[in-house]
């Protein structure tokens, strides 16, 4: 490889986590050339042991970096990217939080990448992309406007980042980027802010996009929910306020860019996950209020569904948005019919199997088109879920072999 | 050989698609014109060609069209009263979009800003409105529909007094009507 790596894995008091990932992540970043980092701030000396023991066992591109001067995790991220700990002679940084690992063909093609002298090279799997207003068709952006509008929701994630640092980071004036983003405070988005402050400041930047299969990625044990916690000051305050300060370049998307990450499923994306957080006490009626002028921007739900929902009137809730769907297919809006249907799980409580079955399957056929072509054609001209679901039998039996339900 | 019904529905969504097409390329036509020769005249172009039956269906299905049609409502509006349009200056499609999201970003920045050092941010904001010439139409249309305020006669309220405050206080009290 003409471009050195270093994979920088951040751990804290996860010793069995980060060394099965480690095992999991090594051979292929090994055979690759890719050199391992792990910064270590735990509270103990079980995390060294780990990695000692992995180095003793003839693992020799792995290093232990001791990480304890950072004072949060935003923190360790910062030391990371401007090069503590590293020795001369690396040209590209992946920070990677401890629990991932990619494998397989995947890092064939990061190297492959990395060879390309890219300035950016992120890694994503556009198939699990939940916003699809955008078309992902191709792999390489020179304008970094588009690139972020549709991959700043990927960079939050501490996973598949991957900086040139002659370009990228080595330039930065971290000071300024303190005053001006709220770089390396806590929980200040450290990794997509100081990505896009920089690629508004570089000369023609080139970036890559290398994607990976569902199989070619690893999460090691389960995620947990401790954000939850913050998610409001986290994602209603903070993420709004730190895209707004981003470079004027952006403005035009900023908005979309801000709602592709808020909209999510397991954010405010969903109303039946919005009816688990009022069921856990996290969504009430005083934080429906507190940020009743955010909600039409960083969700689709309607506000009369949400106040249902921090209300605990949940039945009226899943009716409102049943009528929704229904005027969906009437206003033959087929995004909001995909909203509907790929944000409510409940509602099979509500159709027979078939039904649902069949709005899922158009959904994911949905997805994919409107993602690779901009169009999908499949709910065309439908202008009820009845009538939809004698379309589909008739699709799914084009030969007619007369298996549909009032068939058989 | 399928049932005769489902292939005639095959062949009928075969037809809808090429016709949105075809709209989609008559509509960006119609409308770039329009931006290289501003005219009322051109507007009302664009105005009779988005009637097409079609046109409700590539709204819902291309987000650029429905983006062009946003725009070209907004625009339409504007040239009605006598105010230069937002797409003022632009000459393609992608640039009329550019502004028209440029505009609905702007006229949500001073919200969630509240630090010392946002205050230059804000200023920004307001002097791109004045500047770029935004009219009250359009202000108040992206603050009703667009730019998902969840209070917009507060918004409203704010960006009269911006005008007010620039010395442009018809523009001021035509948006205060409009509420």
């Amino acid at each position: 490889m003409e471009h050195r790596v270093a994979c920088c894995y951040l751990t804290h008091d996860h010793p069995e986590i980060i060394g099965e990932t480690l095992k999991g992540a090594l051979p292929s970043l090994s055979a690759n050339g890719i050199d391992v980092f792990v910064y270590d701030d735990s509270a103990d000396d079980a995390t060294k042991a780990v990695i000692e023991d992995l180095i003793g066992n003839g693992y020799l591109d792995l290093h232990y970096v001791d990480a304890h001067k950072a004072v949060h995790g935003d923190h360790k991220m910062l030391l990371i990217l401007q090069g503590y700990g590293l020795p001369e002679g690396y040209d590209y940084i992946w920070p990677v939080k401890d629990r991932i690992f990619f494998d397989g063909a995947c890092i064939d093609r990061l190297r492959k990448a990395v060879d390309g002298g890219y300035d950016v090279i992120q890694i994503a799997d556009e198939s699990q992309r939940w916003d699809i207003s955008v078309s992902v068709d191709k792999d390489e952006y020179t304008d970094i406007a588009e690139f972020y509008l549709k991959y700043v929701m990927i960079a939050t994630d501490w996973e598949g980042t991957v900086r040139k640092r002659l370009t990228m980071l080595d330039p930065i004036d971290w000071e300024r980027y303190e005053r001006e983003y709220g770089i390396g405070i806590d929980c200040s988005f450290i990794q997509p802010m100081s990505l896009f402050a920089r690629l508004a400041e570089v000369d023609s930047p080139r970036i890559k996009i290398v994607n990976y299969e569902r199989d070619e990625r690893t999460i090691v044990g389960s995620q947990g929910q401790s954000w939850r916690n913050v998610m409001y000051e986290t994602w209603l305050d903070k993420w709004i306020t730190y895209n707004f300060r981003l470079p004027a370049v952006y403005d035009p998307y900023k908005l979309e860019a801000i709602r592709s990450q808020t909209g999510l499923y397991e954010l405010f994306g969903s109303p039946g996950m919005m009816m688990e957080y009022h069921d856990q006490g996290l969504f009430t009626m005083a934080v429906y209020e507190k940020y009743l002028r955010v909600w039409p921007m960083v969700t689709d739900i309607p506000q009369d569904v949400l106040c249902l929902i921090a209300e605990g009137r949940k039945k009226e809730a899943k009716e409102r948005m049943l009528g929704d769907l229904e005027n969906a297919f009437k206003e033959h809006d087929y995004m909001r019919v995909y909203r509907i249907r790929t944000t409510n799980f409940w509602l099979k409580e509500y159709m027979d199997d078939e039904l649902y079955e069949a709005l899922g399957v158009s959904c994911i056929i949905f997805r994919k088109q409107m993602l690779e072509k901009g169009a999908c054609h499949i709910f065309d001209g439908a202008s009820s879920l009845e009538e939809f679901r004698k379309r589909f039998r008739g699709l799914s039996d084009p030969a007619g072999s007369g298996s549909s339900q009032e068939e058989r | 050989m399928g049932k005769p019904d489902t292939l005639e529905h095959i062949k009928k969504i075969n037809e809808i698609r090429l016709r949105m097409e075809e709209y989609n390329a008559g509509l960006i036509e119609h409308f770039e014109f329009f931006l290289n020769d501003p005219s009322k005249d051109n507007i009302v172009k664009v105005y009779e060609f988005m009637q097409d039956p079609v046109a409700s269906s590539s709204n819902n299905t291309y987000r650029h069209i429905r983006l062009i049609h946003r725009v070209a409502e907004i625009v339409v509006k504007e040239l009605s009263i006598g105010y230069i349009p937002l797409t003022n200056g632009t000459h393609t499609c992608k640039e009329a979009i550019d502004r028209f999201r440029m505009t609905v970003f702007m006229l949500r920045r001073h919200e969630f800003m509240s630090e010392e050092s946002d205050m230059e941010l804000i200023a920004d904001a307001e002097s791109y409105v004045i500047s770029q010439g935004i009219s009250p139409v359009a202000i108040h249309d992206i603050i009703a529909d667009d730019a998902c305020f969840g209070d917009a006669a507060r918004a409203v309220s704010y960006w009269m007094d911006v005008l007010d405050k620039a010395g442009k206080k018809t523009d001021a009290l035509l948006l205060g009507r409009m509420i």
